[in-house]
């Protein structure tokens, strides 16, 4: 876990002073505000990619949402009535991520555009997040149900970097929005939850401290070349290919070996400023061989000539990274489409 | 801090490689140049500042191009960010940007970035339902200063996806992967 795996990170740096940041809805930091170190930007970005798995999979019947709080945690909904609502305790978070479509390979909330500030408290952040029901099947023509932006405050618990409050605020054109005119932490409070079931808590990852800041934003960034390679197919493919280890394999189709995987990168749609893989909420995890991870992935087909886009598929990737004398490279990676509950429900009885 | 040196580059991006150990990249450079690029989808949507905040992005002599403009200075990035965009405002969302692709060289830094700009459907308080459209999307291709105020683009080029299916006739169909 990426919260455990910092712990042996001494380097503090100072942080950039943010010049633009009153103009992102972050305040500007304070010149008294610890900086913050790489690692705990690093946790927090992860805190943020986790949110999106524990909000869409329910994981531990909503408990795992929950656990992402700090005790006192809140989560404020906007959008949600005349002035927001707000939504306090274990409890009660936990509600907020259980049924509907939820499942295991549900994926809905895509969240970027980060920024991760210091406070005199801990830190801050912003970012993105669109929100959709994905097809997980080709062309199923996915969409786009709502979008806007959290606004957060952190706090470094014994557990690791947790959200202290989060806010989000639906997408809302203008220069006096709505959403803005009330104080989010005075939103009227939902009802308590009553507790439910909570299956057991997983293990701790056994492997903390075997990741440095220099491993994780060099993994970020092997994910971040993938789309690249694929979309262009730069050098025959083999920019794809060359992203894997010699033994590794693709799942879906299932690849083996530096010229089938070039091949396969050749066969998709491709162009020097093709995009088509947009991928985020990227969680990095230690392993005792190197680390494993997951992200989100929705392909869009952008329009051209004027032509609006459309969701082809989207789902998640199940990652496992090894460290080569090159660098960080995939050993497997598994692409998983998203499955909605009643979806999966209704394949039951083909499956029988 | 130990250097973080990245182990591949674009082809083209190094002149030499004198330059690459020089432009060796740090962790911290690395997160504050994810965040420049993650600020630039605020300021374009929220207009903040009458433009200031996203001319406050680049350098001095820093350039944005597109197909439809090239944009160079400071005072000509404030005046094309200054409050024209339909919509703009302070919860005003849009411009999405995802895989961002981070690179040494001998500017300071060069990236790559996925963009996506969805017009995002508003509902009334309690309502769901309104559309929301994918406008267009392409991807940036960036060029990084660190100046006295931190990372700055130097200059940043939006290239707007070509190729898609409509225009793949005869490539093989789009599979899962």
């Amino acid at each position: 876990m990426a919260a455990r795996g910092s712990t042996r990170m001494t380097a503090v740096l100072a942080l950039t002073v943010a010049a633009v940041a009153g103009s992102v809805g972050v305040a500007a930091q304070s010149a008294t505000a610890p900086a913050l170190s790489v690692l705990d930007r690093l946790e927090i970005q992860q805190l943020v990619a986790r949110y999106a798995y524990a909000l869409d999979t329910g994981g531990r019947n909503g408990y795992e949402y929950a656990d992402l709080f700090a005790p006192d945690g809140v989560f404020v909904g906007m959008n949600q009535g005349a002035a927001g609502r707000l939504f306090r305790g274990r409890d009660t978070l936990a509600s907020l991520a259980r049924g509907g479509q939820r499942n295991p390979n549900f994926v809905s909330h895509f969240i970027t555009n980060v920024i991760i500030e210091p406070t005199a408290g801990g830190a801050r952040g912003t970012q993105y997040a669109i929100i959709g029901e994905i097809g997980g099947t080709n062309g199923s023509k996915g969409r786009w149900t709502h979008g806007g932006f959290y606004k957060d405050e952190y706090v470094k618990t014994p557990s690791g970097w947790r959200f202290k409050s989060r806010v989000f605020h639906a997408s809302e054109g203008g220069p006096t929005p709505r959403q803005l005119q009330n104080d989010p932490m005075k939103a009227p409070v939902a009802p308590a939850a009553s507790a439910a079931p909570e299956p057991r808590l997983a293990p701790p990852p056994p492997f903390p401290g075997r990741l440095t800041a220099e491993d994780y934003i060099a993994i970020q960034q092997l994910v971040v070349k993938y789309p690249y390679a694929l979309d262009t197919g730069a050098n025959k493919g083999f920019d794809y290919a060359d992203l894997f280890t010699a033994d590794a394999e693709f799942s879906r189709p299932l690849t083996k070996g530096r010229d089938n995987l070039a091949k396969l990168a050749l066969d998709q749609p491709h162009g020097p400023n093709y995009v088509r893989h947009y991928i985020t909420n990227h969680v990095i995890e230690p392993t005792p061989d190197g680390a494993i991870g997951k992200e989100y992935l929705v392909v869009i087909d952008i329009g051209e000539a004027g032509q609006p886009g459309s969701i082809f598929v989207g789902g998640h990737y199940e990652d496992v990274y090894f460290k080569t004398a090159g660098g960080w490279r995939f050993k497997r990676r598994e692409f998983i489409p998203t499955r909605s509950a009643t979806a999966t429900a209704a394949e039951v009885p083909q499956q029988r | 801090m130990k250097k973080y040196v990245m182990t591949a580059l674009v082809a083209g991006c190094l002149a030499g490689a004198s330059l690459w150990a020089q432009s060796a990249l740090t962790p911290q450079d690395v997160l504050d140049i994810q965040a420049l690029v993650s600020r630039y989808g605020y300021v374009l949507d929220n207009g903040a500042e009458g433009g200031r905040a996203y001319a406050d992005l680049f350098t001095d002599d820093g350039v944005f191009a597109s197909p439809q403009a090239t944009v160079t200075g400071r005072e000509a990035l404030l005046k094309f960010a200054s409050g024209h965009r339909p919509g703009q405002g302070p919860a005003y969302v849009r411009n999405f940007a995802m895989n961002m692709l981070v690179e040494p060289a001998p500017e300071g830094a060069r990236g790559k970035v996925y963009g996506v700009v969805i017009a995002i459907g508003e509902n009334a308080p309690g309502q769901q339902g309104a559309e929301s459209s994918i406008f267009t999307g392409g991807h940036f291709e960036d060029v990084y200063t660190k100046t006295a105020n931190g990372w700055r683009f130097k200059r940043r080029q939006f290239l707007p996806s070509q190729g898609g299916p409509t225009t793949n006739v005869g490539q093989p169909a789009p599979q899962e992967r």
